[in-house]
């Protein structure tokens, strides 16, 4: 038996052809067709049928989609199993269509003349000789989920649906799994995990930084939801890929601490525009490493004295050690990046002067860091409110000293649990945090919520501010009501409702609201010409992160509100790729 | 994706996931440090193991040794490749929702809770149960099933606050086929209101409705759980009335759609811009188009539909990507089939029949029966009955009895058109000389089984017969096509038409092409601008001819299509194609209405209001469903709601205190048209279900009412009542159906020859095989069902380019 691979290898680069159905001269159009489920059937059908040359691109190995999988077709006298063999069987010998199964669109471009497209065809590993024995399914040891019958059972690592009329060649099949689809970055994840199990943990981290710049700490703070899809979770536990994460990056960072490892050599920078780059935060970083990739060179003008904005001010140092995004930000500015502290854009700094100072673009990454107030009675009447934004802020950059002895959270989301255990750790004698809806319904990480609760952080749900209780202008206390699930609307669902009589009162001195944030884009003064919307966010071509500016992208939260890192990260590829397309026009 | 019962199991891979060693919790107080303390390396490499490597091969070696026929190269490498193209169209196909994201519907936990998309593989002939409809968990059949809907749709927190508007006609269509296939089988609907969509969604609805042994709850469901594989499944759910239980042998997960994947990665290669859902946006009035730039997109790239719906998108896309239609291009597929081929008399040689007893009992026919018939026959040299014909055990097995007996004739017993050629003739042998004669008997070979099993006789005996096969009707077709209907509707067909090449004549009735575009209603600005350059565009173009304000004289078929005489048109019109896209007209509510109190005024006169200022509007009275889902018209107008609702809001945005109460028989809207729906149930917007038609005084001053789910009766003074009216089919399109043998339902529609596949094409009025009467007429928009202009524009585009094609083609 040959070494076990496990196909972790780096694929060879593969060779490009040029297809010969489509493209070329000669006949009628060419139209590419992509997506062979039942509407993509019929176009390539009409299409072919017309006289146009058609080429019809799945990204599955087999033709169909979800309609060869079904059995009835709602509105047909005969049902989906027996259309989709005619169907299929229509489309592979009509001799207008190349089929090209197992394909992806790897690139498509707008040309003069129409489209350019570049495709990838998944190996099938099954050559013309098979005679369709089946021989090989009945040895083949992998057990994976038979997704053609939604994973009612298992097949083998060869992709045979044996019992389907339309397809008969068999498949080993590598396809994207799981975990990689849904990583917003699509970092590929099998395979650097695959890479830390055979103990190649430097070419593991190599795989990583393909897709996320910031490794060191995605590898704590990550929701992970690659994990939550992981289809080892339907066996048993999911595989702790964020954790595998953090190891490889601890692992190279304790070489880099010992010595042992020397800064890889800066990209070549073969380009002269310069970007200006507003904001150190995830989306920014980000921005300037992949600039410095394509050979761009670019400078982050940092508001605050430190990088890594929301990861550093809104992020407490006990899920995130500053020194751990310190790793990845040298990294970054390794690369050539320039990051300058202390430096807003503002009055003194407009981006009109960023222009002057011969910056050909400009990315807006300022993060969302103006909390949003309670209104609720007795909040502006009282001393004793700090915005879990700028409570946080406060602690993660120094000062430490505990806000009050009963702290009052309000919300349900990542900044309340976040304010609530910092509370803790500052030393606060309790920590309320006080939601309005369910436990299920709660938007903070499930395990950030049970590790509040273990540190001692009381939780009550269902439970909405009445007004805030004061004495002599000080806050002490707040007046709760209790709710429930409601009467159905008319929708079919239940609304939570406030229940008669059941007011009662936390005591604080402190109450920290944490109900969302959202960008905060006074520094831009009145007159920047931009698009914003009614939540202050920028308005951007989401496929290229361009304003209505030419030159000025943004991305991020200041685009999408607050959502996380890895979020802002993907925003961050996105705006870089708009940017160099943006420069080299 | 789940619920595996073993896997592939090594001993010294861990089944646990690893730990995170963390801080103590002592510790943690007045202290910073980091809580999560990192895994070392041997844990780490462990946990790296115990990767499935999801789907990946892993280079074991042992197919290897085991094939062959040396057909497995594992170094095979994965190609690139480049090609131009003039134009693309992105037609993806559904994406569902993943229930696992919602862990208090059990979906990950128990095997007895299924997806509809796990059940479609469970009924499935070919599916992992041979098509019986048994529990995953145990293999028993379920005596007691229910179905919870909208799992993943109308629900803002997870990013889907639409309807997926094909879920419910889903799940009635398998609760039928369940009921079908397990007698006596009970059925609970768990739903926040049916929206059946369309013709076939309505009468499965219908037929539930009627059946005692489905029930509906209007609930909200709270949980499902089903903790082992041989029990119950509990479904927790709240009526109005409290938390509530039931017990079932299997539930049905009715999940919703997403925005598919591929489209939203292409989405910025397209040139098209996406909606908040990831759905690419297009406008009512350019239904496959993604604006500049045009990449016509189909299926559900720009919403939610249904299968008819995404064929029809489909169809359309496919035109929109042609400029004109190149005859010289011409190729027609092997099997492109039609039914009406005479198989050739005399053939002999030895001959196999195969039966596949899954067309047989589709077709409701008895295939015991007709296998027994058959079986008796003399001069067959095999029969050979199979569950289900084309599956490759049954193709494998019919390949060994052909070369034994070897047969060089093949019919095949219950198939259909385009299947049979090249598959049959491939697979029929596997000897290198090919079987000679490959034929099918399908729909309308026979109604019972008796005439089935004659017509086999003759056929083993080398008699002639009417099998399913290739006909080429080799006709001079007049290359003008006629578009019945000046609406919305038939001009955006009478506009593709020409722009495809085809000569058009349009006859245009009296009257406003798009009242409700128009209208306040649906008509945001772009769209009233869109529909003035249409009717400008139709007017100019030297291709169309328009007859206004008239209709169809007379229509008779003739050797090149049809010939016909309109009212106040002197001569004769000679075409080769026929659309029928005649309005709907809206239903006339005098009778409801009362005096002329002018306190009671239909959806479409309060539009004219409105658009005039909403201020003064307070105390409205809305009444749904003012001729729709009545005992004279059954069926759902389509619209009626979304009007509503849209009024709802404009009435509400100037003036935010107005006190409006919508009476109604279930709010149908469906696809985005839901966000207006569950904003102003947030508006404090009153909706009431409504047990029968409410009652309007005769001076419009008071309206009463029954609550259905209360049985409280209601009174209302309201200042305005509101009557939304629905559409009646127009008379026209009747006329004409009628006069060239063409179904017309009882409510004056035109039904398509097939709703899910065939959508815009003309039923025969009778019983397959049918004569031809329907050949070169196509129908569209609210001619075949009351359709939203979307739909009524995507179909009216799948006419016109079906239209082309057969005019340059002749097919259908």
């Amino acid at each position: 038996m040959p070494k076990g691979e496990n196909g972790r290898e780096a694929p060879a680069a593969p060779e490009t052809t040029e297809t010969t159905a489509a493209g070329g001269n000669g006949g009628g159009r060419s139209v590419l067709v992509v997506g062979s489920d039942l509407a993509g059937l019929v176009t390539a059908l009409d299409l072919a049928d017309a006289g146009a040359r058609v080429a019809l691109v799945d990204e599955s190995p087999f033709l169909g989609g979800t309609f060869k999988r079904h059995a009835l077709l709602p509105g047909s006298e005969m049902p989906a199993f027996c259309r989709a063999t005619e169907m299929i069987q229509r489309v592979k010998s009509h001799p207008g269509i190349e089929v090209m199964t197992g394909t992806a669109v790897s690139r498509l471009r707008k040309s003069d003349a129409g489209f350019d497209a570049a495709f990838r065809t998944a190996a099938t590993r099954v050559t013309d000789a098979c005679d369709e024995c089946g021989d090989c399914v009945l040895v083949c040891p992998i057990k994976p989920y038979d997704t053609f019958n939604e994973g009612l059972v298992l097949r083998t690592a060869i992709d045979w649906p044996s019992t389907s009329s339309h397809e008969a060649r068999p498949n080993i099949e590598r396809e994207t799994p799981i975990c990689v689809e849904t990583c917003p970055v699509h970092i590929d994840i099998r395979q650097y995990v695959g890479l830390i199990a055979e103990g190649k943990f430097a070419e593991a981290l190599a795989v990583v930084r393909e897709k996320n710049p910031l490794p060191a700490t995605c590898g704590r703070i990550c929701p992970h939801p690659c994990e939550s899809a992981c289809n080892r979770g339907h066996q048993d536990e999911a595989v702790a890929i964020d954790a595998l994460k953090r190891f490889v990056s601890d692992y190279e960072a304790a070489l880099r601490r010992e010595g042992k490892l020397d800064w890889p050599a800066p990209p070549k920078r073969t380009h002269k525009e310069k970007v200006a780059i507003v904001g150190a935060g995830p989306a920014g970083l980000t921005v300037g490493h992949d600039l410095a990739l394509a050979g761009y060179g670019s400078t982050i003008f940092e508001a605050s004295p430190v990088p890594g904005g929301m990861m550093y001010l809104g992020i407490p140092e006990y899920r995130l050690p500053r020194d751990i995004i310190d790793e990845d930000v040298d990294y970054i500015k390794n690369m050539g990046v320039e990051i300058l502290y202390d430096a807003p854009v503002g009055p003194d700094l407009t981006l009109e002067d960023l222009r002057k100072k011969g910056f050909k673009a400009i990315f807006l990454g300022v993060g969302a860091h103006s909390g949003l107030k309670l209104k609720v009675p007795g909040e502006d009447d009282f001393e004793g409110f700090m915005d879990a934004i700028v409570f946080l802020r406060k602690v993660n950059l120094g000062d430490t000293e505990k806000p009050g002895e009963k702290v009052i959270v309000i919300g349900g989301g990542n900044s309340a649990i976040d304010a609530a255990r910092t509370a803790l750790r500052t030393g606060c004698d309790e920590v309320h945090i006080v939601y309005r809806r369910s436990r299920k319904e709660m938007p903070a990480n499930p395990w950030e919520v049970d590790a509040a609760m273990e540190e001692g952080v009381q939780i009550s749900y269902l439970a909405a501010p009445v007004r805030i209780l004061g004495e002599k202008g000080k806050v002490v206390g707040m007046e709760c009501v209790q709710m429930r699930l409601g009467k159905l609307d008319a929708s079919g669902r239940r609304r939570p409702v406030p229940v008669d009589g059941s007011e009662f009162v936390i005591e604080a001195d402190i109450i920290v609201p944490a109900i969302s944030q959202r960008p905060d884009i006074e520094f831009l003064g009145d007159d920047h010409g931009l698009d914003i919307s009614r939540w202050d966010s920028f308005e951007i071509d989401t496929r290229t992160g361009q304003t209505n500016v030419p030159d000025v992208f943004a991305g991020g939260d200041d685009v999408t509100g607050p959502a996380t890192v890895i979020e802002a990260i993907a925003a961050g590829h996105v705006a870089a790729g708009g940017i160099v397309k943006y420069l080299s026009e | 994706m789940k619920k595996p019962k073993f896997i592939a199991e090594f001993d010294d891979i861990p089944t646990s996931r690893a730990k995170m060693p963390e801080l103590p919790l002592n510790e943690r107080k007045l202290n910073f440090t980091e809580v999560e303390l990192g895994l070392v390396q041997n844990i780490a490499l462990a946990e790296a193991a115990r990767c499935l490597s999801c789907r990946r091969c892993i280079g074991c070696g042992l197919c290897l040794a085991e094939c062959d026929s040396d057909a497995i190269v594992y170094d095979m490498e994965d190609t690139s490749s480049k090609a131009s193209f003039d134009a693309v169209v992105a037609a993806p196909g559904a994406e569902p929702y993943n229930p696992a994201s919602k862990p208090e519907l059990g979906y990950a936990e128990s095997p007895n809770i299924v997806t509809t998309f796990e059940l479609e593989r469970v009924m499935n002939p070919a599916g992992p149960y041979g098509g019986l409809p048994l529990r995953p968990g145990d293999g028993t059949y379920p005596a007691c099933v229910a179905f919870v809907q909208c799992v993943g749709s109308r629900e803002e927190g997870i990013g889907a606050a639409y309807c997926s508007s094909s879920c419910c006609t889903q799940a009635l269509e398998q609760a039928a086929a369940l009921a079908r296939a397990v007698p006596g089988i009970a059925i609970t609907f768990f739903h926040r209101e049916m929206r059946p969509l369309g013709r076939h969604g309505e009468a499965l609805l219908a037929g539930a409705e009627e059946d005692d042994s489905t029930c509906f709850v209007f609930c909200e469901v709270v949980g499902v759980s089903g903790p082992d594989c041989e029990g119950p499944v509990t479904v927790k759910y709240d009526d109005g009335g409290g938390e509530k239980e039931a017990e079932f042998d299997l539930v049905v997960l009715s999940v919703g759609r997403r925005a598919p994947r591929s489209v939203r990665r292409l989405a910025r290669s397209i040139g098209g811009s996406q909606n908040k859902f990831g759905y690419i946006q297009s406008t009512p009035l350019a239904p496959v188009a993604t604006g500049e730039g045009a990449t016509p997109v189909a299926g559900t790239s720009v919403r939610p539909m249904d299968v008819g719906g995404a064929v029809a998108a489909g169809v359309a896309a496919a035109s929109a990507a042609l400029d004109g239609v190149d005859a010289a291009a011409a190729q027609t597929a092997p099997g492109a089939a039609e039914s009406g081929r005479v198989a050739p008399a005399g053939a002999d040689g030895p001959a196999v029949v195969v039966l596949c007893e899954y067309w047989l009992a589709t077709a409701g026919l008895d295939a015991a029966r007709v296998s027994d018939l058959v079986g008796k026959l003399d001069g067959a040299s095999a029969v050979l009955a199979c569950p289900t014909a084309c599956v490759t055990p049954s193709v494998r097995r019919l390949g060994r009895l052909a070369d034994e007996r070897g047969a060089s004739r093949l019919l095949v017993v219950g198939c259909y058109p385009g299947t049979h050629d090249a598959f049959w003739r491939e697979r029929g042998s596997s000897r290198s000389e090919k079987l000679a004669t490959v034929d099918v008997l399908g729909a309308g070979s026979g109604t019972d089984a008796a005439s089935l099993a004659r017509s086999v006789g003759e056929w083993v005996g080398g008699g002639e017969i009417e099998t399913c096969g290739t006909k080429a009707v080799p006709r001079e077709l007049s290359k003008r096509a006629l578009v019945v209907g000046g609406g919305v509707t038939g001009l955006s067909a009478a506009a593709e038409l020409a722009r495809r090449g085809v000569a058009v004549t349009l006859v245009k009735e009296a009257g406003d092409p798009a009242p409700r575009l128009r209208g306040a209603a649906m008509g945001d600005g772009d769209s009233v601008e869109a529909l003035a350059s249409l009717v400008e565009r139709v007017e100019a173009d030297p291709a169309i001819e328009v007859v206004p304000g008239s209709t169809v004289a007379s229509i008779e078929r003739t050797a090149r299509g049809f010939e016909t005489k309109i009212e106040g048109r002197s001569g004769t019109i000679e075409h080769g194609a026929l659309v029928l896209a005649g309005e709907a007209t809206d239903y006339d509510a005098a009778a409801t209405k009362g005096g002329p109190s002018g306190r009671v005024i239909t959806q479409l006169e309060l539009a004219e209001r409105l658009a005039g200022g909403a201020s003064d509007v307070g105390n409205v009275v809305m009444i749904q469903c003012v001729g729709s889902r009545t005992p004279e018209h059954p069926y759902c107008s389509r619209n009626c709601c979304a009007e509503a609702l849209t009024h709802v809001h404009r009435i509400l945005a100037e003036n935010p205190d107005a006190a409006l109460t919508v009476l109604h028989r279930g709010i149908r809207v469906w696809g985005f048209d839901e966000e207006m729906f569950s904003d102003a149930i947030d508006l404090g917007v009153r909706f009431v279900h409504v047990k029968a038609e409410p009652v309007v005084s005769e001076d419009g001053t008071g309206v009463t009412a029954v609550d259905e789910r209360s049985g409280e009766e209601l009174s209302f003074e309201p200042d305005l009542v509101v009557l939304s009216t629905g559409v009646v089919a127009a008379g026209e399109n009747r006329r004409i159906a009628e006069a060239l043998g063409l179904e017309v339902d009882g409510d004056g529609f035109l039904p398509p020859a097939d709703e899910a596949i065939a959508p815009v094409r003309g039923r025969c009025d009778g019983p397959e095989p049918c004569e031809r009467r329907c050949e070169g007429v196509f129908v569209c928009g609210t001619a075949a069902w009351p359709a939203s202009i979307e739909e009524s524009v995507t179909q009216a585009l799948a006419a016109a380019g079906k239209a082309s094609l057969y005019l340059t083609k002749g097919r259908r």
